[in-house]
């Protein structure tokens, strides 16, 4: 039986959920490729980024290269929610085929 | 409860996102710029230097020499563009991507090298220009898995020509008939106008193409 309060409420928003799934991907992302990658406006990911940074699953690291950039990665935590979240959603397609 | 719609739906999303994070472009707009415009002024300088000095005064060994300066400066300059990339990234210059790109690109740039050191021991280097865009081809064919469509296009765009110019079909316009011996060209035009039209031409209009989506 598939506990659907497993489902994690801070990754199934659509728009957390692309920046979750980019951060799985590499070690870093910086907020401009982000942005662009995701096609959002600056205070709309800023936002989403602060409530996942919030729950733990994102942490963020500003340093001063050739110019200041502020670089998000998946904290542990977010790893392990975002395995989690994904394993409750291959259920739910698993168990409604049956 | 969710719906199995709306389950779908979000793997989808991460699916098509993952896929999209993982494609690796070998070659970026500035770098294909540099290599676009260092292959034209290349094809326009032996052609220029030729006219002006009569015939047979482009040797087989200046030629060769002329194309790996350009060979050198754009793979040069293409490194390090892809170095500063990820260092921006926060990834390693030997990225996943980078290795998966070496290594699919080294079987027909092997094969590449070795028909131009063949040439080169006979003098008849200006005969392997057919080779070479039809192995650079292949080469950016070969990362089609991993790679932005506009490679595949590029790839493409180099095997048909490369093919065309093997088979003989380019030598009513080029003069580049493919050919095995000692003998050389009397001319070079045809192999120049080749290069400046592939390496050159084809480079700047992908330059052009890929200009905006570069980061």
């Amino acid at each position: 039986m598939i506990d659907f309060e497993k489902l994690d409420k801070t990754i199934h928003e659509k728009a957390r959920l692309s920046i979750m799934t980019l951060l799985a991907t590499r070690t870093s992302w910086s907020f401009q490729d982000l942005k662009a990658e995701l096609k959002m406006s600056d205070g709309n990911l800023i936002t989403h980024l602060r409530v996942l940074h919030e729950a733990g699953y994102v942490a963020v690291t500003k340093e001063i290269l050739d110019r200041p950039q502020t670089s998000y990665s998946l904290t542990t935590r977010g790893k392990k929610a975002f395995q989690d979240y994904l394993s409750v959603l291959e259920q739910i397609v698993k168990a409604t085929q049956t | 409860m969710i719906p199995r719609s709306e389950a779908e739906e979000h793997l989808r999303v991460i699916r098509s996102l993952m896929e999209k994070a993982t494609i690796y472009r070998a070659l970026s707009a500035p770098a294909a710029l540099v290599g676009g415009i260092l292959s034209l002024g290349t094809a326009a300088f032996l052609m220029w230097h030729e006219i002006n000095n009569g015939p047979n005064e482009i040797t087989s060994n200046f030629f060769g020499m002329a194309w790996a300066v350009v060979f050198v400066a754009t793979a040069g300059i293409s490194l390090l563009l892809i170095q500063r990339d990820a260092k921006r990234r926060g990834e390693p210059f030997l990225s996943i991507g980078f290795r998966s790109a070496m290594t699919a690109m080294l079987p027909p740039m092997s094969f590449a090298a070795l028909i131009t050191l063949a040439h080169t021991v006979r003098n008849t280097i200006h005969y392997t220009v057919p080779w070479w865009i039809t192995f650079y081809g292949l080469a950016l064919l070969a990362m089609a898995h991993f790679a932005p469509r506009s490679i595949i296009i590029l790839g493409w765009a180099f095997l048909v020509s490369g093919a065309a110019s093997v088979g003989g079909l380019l030598d009513f316009w080029f003069g580049s008939r493919l050919q095995v011996g000692d003998h050389l060209p009397e001319f070079i035009n045809g192999p120049c106008v080749l290069m400046g039209a592939t390496f050159g031409l084809f480079h700047l209009v992908y330059a052009a193409c890929t200009w905006p989506r570069r980061r």
